[in-house]
């Protein structure tokens, strides 16, 4: 295939993009529409996981440590729970760091009668995997110089839970969605190529190639999968913009709640990648049909 | 050119459209394939385009056994002929010029060869002034020699037309007859199916005529005849 022979096909599917303007028109709408609707299912599944993810970690243990244990001893379990290979952080908290903290977080008054101060020397520990917290709990309760060990251990398996489900249900969700989206993109370009077929016969006739003839309809797919995929976008970031400024913000717990927005670059890629893929390969399909009539 | 030997076709619904075809098309000859609708006169264009393959018997054209031509070569072998179609088979978002220079085109021809033989074939339809509109704004005499044009384009030594004067008043396709006339003079193998006695009678060329699949009569310098 030589250079003027490429241009050829580059120059039919634009000319042709541009002269069909309805039926292409038609096709990027619904594109845009299909790509938006599963997009944003992903980006709302992206938040959710997200979301799931960043709270386990919050969920810290609290070992407490027993009264006759000396600082040296506590440097020496520091080193041994960070060799843990379930345990991701250590932080020592001396009972004369934990006890400004505590009044302040109680009324000073209250905790000012008292003549000294009653706080262990504890760890706040953080695991690597948050379905290890029970595991990792039980170990540290079963060490002689620990006196008490605080974890929200149901919490965290509520939240786990959830988590798996909402995971679970992304799949699932996502694949449907993905094979409607393709579904609808099938459509809509299969009615171009249906009302173009005759084309596709006088092309066949005058000597035209299986190549010639597909080339230039597979680029137009690709090209309509791309700008309903650059709508797509345009309308998922304008929709959640449009959220994030009403919901959020009466909402304030669910952002402090931490996980981050997904990167726009890879909503952009994504769908781009998708939108153009699925054009081109139901393209080429809707062409195949009327390539073997004759 | 064309020698069809012994062919039938039997469509899958079991329509027999030809039976026991034998037809010796020479080199350079104009040949009216006749008949009343359903006689079998575009399925036998169709045997040579190969877009139906014979159920029996051979189709040999420029010496090629077309059944045995694989599906990739079939492009390369329809670029020895031209196509005209009664319902002129124009691409509708194509100017003439375009129309013209597509079939030039798909066969990778360099841009100012493209150019030279696209103005030629329009030349020579007579109508250079129409490049630029589409086929909806020409008239069907007009419509039916852009297709012409295109057929001619790529200079084939072989011509197919299929009731390319079924749409146009007497007058019109007179001249679009006349014009055919003039492209077989040039060199090339000219087969039209028709059933317009108007032309046929006064262009006295070879008449071959067919009557529920079967060749019935082949007269040279004939006229059509209802009765066989």
């Amino acid at each position: 295939m030589n250079l003027s022979h490429v241009e050829f096909l580059v120059e039919e599917a634009l000319v042709n993009l541009r002269r069909n303007g309805l039926m292409t028109l038609a096709a990027i709408g619904t594109v845009a529409l299909a790509l938006a609707v599963f997009g944003g299912f992903g980006l709302i599944l992206w938040r959710l996981e997200n979301l799931a993810n960043s709270l386990p970690p919050k969920f810290a243990i609290d070992v407490f440590l027993k009264d006759n244990v000396s600082r040296q001893r506590a440097q020496e379990l520091q080193k041994e729970f960070e060799n843990h290979p379930d345990i991701a952080q250590v932080t020592f908290k001396p009972k004369e760091q934990a006890w400004p903290e505590f009044q302040k977080e109680l009324q000073q008054e209250i905790t000012a009668a008292l003549p000294y101060n009653p706080l262990p020397d504890s760890f706040v520990i953080q695991v690597k995997d948050p379905s290890r917290t029970g595991a990792v709990s039980a170990w540290l309760k079963s060490l002689p110089e620990v006196d008490a060990v605080r974890d929200a251990k149901e919490e965290v398996d509520i939240i786990l839970s959830v988590a798996t489900v909402v995971r679970w249900v992304g799949v699932g969700g996502t694949v449907l969605l993905l094979i409607a989206t393709s579904i609808i993109i099938y459509n809509a370009i299969r009615l171009t190529v249906f009302a173009r077929r005759r084309e596709i016969r006088i092309m066949q006739l005058i000597g035209a190639t299986s190549g010639a003839i597909r080339t230039p309809f597979v680029l137009e797919g690709v090209v309509q999968g791309v700008l309903g995929a650059w709508i797509a976008c345009g309308l998922i970031f304008a929709v959640s913009r449009l959220v994030s400024h009403f919901v959020m913000r009466k909402l304030v717990f669910i952002d402090s709640l931490g996980g981050s927005p997904m990167p726009v670059w890879m909503v952009f890629l994504g769908l781009t990648v998708l939108g153009a893929a699925i054009g081109g390969v139901v393209s080429t399909l809707s062409v195949r049909k009327y390539l073997q009539a004759v | 050119m064309i020698e069809i030997q012994e062919a039938s076709v039997t469509y899958p619904n079991g329509v027999h459209a030809l039976r026991n075809i034998n037809l010796r098309v020479e080199k350079g000859e104009f040949v009216f394939l006749v008949g009343a609708t359903g006689a079998g006169k575009s399925t036998l264009l169709k045997l040579i385009t190969r877009e139906v393959l014979p159920s029996y018997g051979k189709v040999i054209v420029a010496g090629r056994n077309v059944a045995e031509i694989p599906s990739h070569e079939v492009p390369y072998y329809r670029r020895m002929m031209g196509v005209v179609f009664q319902d002129f088979g124009l691409l509708p978002n194509k100017t003439v010029w375009e129309n013209v220079a597509f079939a030039l085109r798909v066969l990778g021809l360099p841009r100012k060869e493209i150019r030279k033989r696209t103005a030629n074939a329009i030349e020579l339809v007579g109508l250079l002034r129409r490049c630029d509109s589409f086929p909806a704004q020409l008239s069907g005499g007009e419509a039916q020699r852009v297709a012409i044009a295109r057929a001619i384009a790529n200079d084939p030594p072989l011509l197919l037309a299929d009731e390319p004067t079924g749409n146009l008043d007497p007058d019109t396709s007179w001249d679009i007859m006349q014009l055919l006339s003039h492209i077989n003079i040039r060199g090339t193998t000219v087969l039209v199916a028709s059933h317009d006695k108007y032309v046929i009678d006064r262009m006295r060329k070879r008449v071959v005529m067919l009557d529920r699949g079967t060749i019935v009569s082949d007269v040279p310098c004939g006229v059509y005849t209802h009765e066989p």
